[in-house]
């Protein structure tokens, strides 16, 4: 799929394709690329190959070359050391890791090849790599067409310019770039540690019309980037996803971006793009359950847990996958809704339950309150374990600008008391200057001891 | 009469419950009994959290059973 965007169709040779702080490749530029890497490591014996993936036009030129040379890719995020890079590969047991040689702007790959190549799937595929719960990562190997799916050529001459909040090597980042290049667009990609201020006139001086991340993502650069900016952005769409998406969050970019289409997507990296939905609202029509959806997928709920049946799903786990699972029709997703009237709603991850003595809270439940409270400009809830509870509820806060702890404290105290019921009250409260997101920008939950 | 240092700090993170909870609370000295104070059991948990943040131990991490009565008979776990 990557190889005959890249390749095989006409492209616009001096429209740029990717675009850094540092630098921009128009699409002549990468195509030259890819093809010089077709020729000069096409005879790389394994099948079986990992990509160590940089954020820049070279790691694409590459990747579309592996396609084109019908191998499997596995992808590995760039900032896992070299040491790191070779023990997992040894373990999923490729044939040869290919990495960027030096840091500067070069096609050129060192080629390290490894003893014990497990056989080759006989096609091309792509094999995103996830941090499972072990900490050894699920391997979901994709084929390029399902990968490819759920992309919807844009309309006419429009040629869009997308920003890539996402790791480029995991399943959002890959539909961005895949979304992107099949319109012949521009890729805007900032470097990844970029403060939000930064971020927002990168996304300005690039004129990005679409961008697609998490609500972590977007409190983050709704609070700490100039507003003044952000308007600035000739945006057309906002696409939310990743994460449970919730009121407050539509409504701060609704009053940011008045005339923007709101997006928020259902998409995992096993199932593909499940479902999107466009009305601004929280949770998803009842009447997305029991019928077939128009990206293919079909969804069911079962004991309060979300079932997918998907087209647009991965093939398989690889063999040497940390986490195995039977490739069943219905998958269950491990992500809690609730149905209330015509509207479904989702309550959180199974896997971020905390359990108060016996009763089940769910950090996204919480964090709705606390978020409404004003002076709050972020939270996030996860489980503190206790001797006497199992876990109590802990709550991180970052305060906005001048607020005074002990009254913000006692007003979340308050609302707290008020809204929530006594298991579900935070017992720990601590303020913060940020919240750290995890790789794929998601606010992280892991619980504390 | 001087209290011991986890005798205050019990104190301390006691009355910090009560603010939690949005209550006022009675006067705590060691004698105070803990079953009166009319807190529940993840008041209880909250407070060996606290405890735990501010002396490093748990003493009912190792779900040894203990006869406690009073504040006093709490703070000595912590000595």
């Amino acid at each position: 799929m990557l190889s005959r965007l890249i390749f095989d169709e006409t492209i616009p040779l001096e429209r740029k394709a990717v675009v850094t702080r540092a630098h921009s490749t128009s699409w002549s530029d990468l195509r030259a690329q890819a093809q010089w890497i077709f020729e000069t490591y096409g005879d790389v014996r394994a099948h079986r190959v990992g990509l160590s993936f940089r954020r820049n036009a070279e790691s694409y030129a590459a990747l579309a070359a592996l396609d084109r040379m019908r191998r499997d890719v596995f992808l590995f995020d760039a900032q896992l050391t070299l040491e790191e890079t070779l023990r997992l590969s040894k373990n999923l047991r490729l044939g040869a890791v290919l990495v960027p040689e030096g840091t500067g702007r070069s096609p050129k790959l060192q080629v390290l090849e490894l003893p014990d190549e497990e056989r080759w799937s006989g096609g091309s595929s792509i094999t995103i790599l996830t941090s499972g719960s072990t900490g050894e990562p699920k391997a979901a190997r994709h084929s390029w067409e399902g990968l490819a799916r759920p992309v919807r050529k844009g309309a006419g001459q429009f040629t869009p310019t997308w920003f890539l909040s996402y790791r480029p090597n995991l399943y959002a980042g890959l539909q961005v770039m895949l979304q992107c290049f099949a319109d012949r667009g521009t890729l805007a990609v900032p470097d990844t540690e970029m403060d939000p201020s930064s971020i927002a006139q990168f996304m300005c001086a690039t004129g990005v019309q679409f961008v697609s991340a998490t609500p972590s993502y977007w409190r983050r650069l709704l609070m700490f980037s100039d507003a003044k900016v952000l308007k600035g952005i000739p945006l057309v769409q906002i696409t939310l996803g990743g994460e449970v998406i919730d009121q407050p969050i539509l409504d701060k970019l609704r009053l940011c971006f008045p005339k923007v289409r709101l997006v928020h997507i259902y998409a995992t990296t096993e199932l593909g793009r499940c479902f999107s939905v466009s009305d601004g609202m929280a949770g998803f029509p009842a009447s997305y359950l029991n019928n077939l959806l128009p990206d293919g997928a079909e969804l069911k709920v079962h004991e309060g847990e979300l079932l997918v049946r998907s087209p647009n799903a991965m093939r398989m786990y690889d063999p040497y996958s940390s986490q195995q699972a039977p490739v069943t029709d219905w998958f269950a997703t491990g992500d809690v809704v609730e149905i209330k009237g015509d509207r479904v709603y989702f309550v959180g991850r199974k896997s971020d339950m905390i359990n108060v003595a016996g009763s089940k809270v769910y950090p996204v439940e919480v964090e709705r309150v606390i978020r409404m409270i004003p002076g709050v400009s972020d939270v996030r809830i996860f489980g503190k374990t206790s001797s006497i509870a199992g876990e109590l509820v802990a709550c991180e806060i970052v305060p906005e600008p001048d607020q005074d702890p002990a009254s913000l404290r006692d007003a979340v105290n308050q609302a707290c008391r008020a809204k929530l019921a006594s298991h579900q009250q935070p017992r720990l409260i601590k303020f913060v200057d940020r919240i750290d997101l995890s790789l794929a920008g998601k606010t992280l939950r892991s619980k504390t001891s | 009469m001087t209290l011991t240092e986890n005798q205050n700090r019990i104190i301390e993170v006691l009355l910090d419950v009560f603010k939690t909870k949005g209550l006022t609370a009675p006067p705590l000295s060691p004698e105070t009994v803990l079953d009166q104070l009319g807190l529940e059991s993840l008041d209880f948990a909250q407070a060996v959290i606290r405890m735990e943040e501010i002396t490093g131990k748990d003493p009912f991490a190792t779900g040894a059973e203990y006869q406690i009565r009073t504040l006093s008979d709490l703070a000595v776990l912590y000595d």
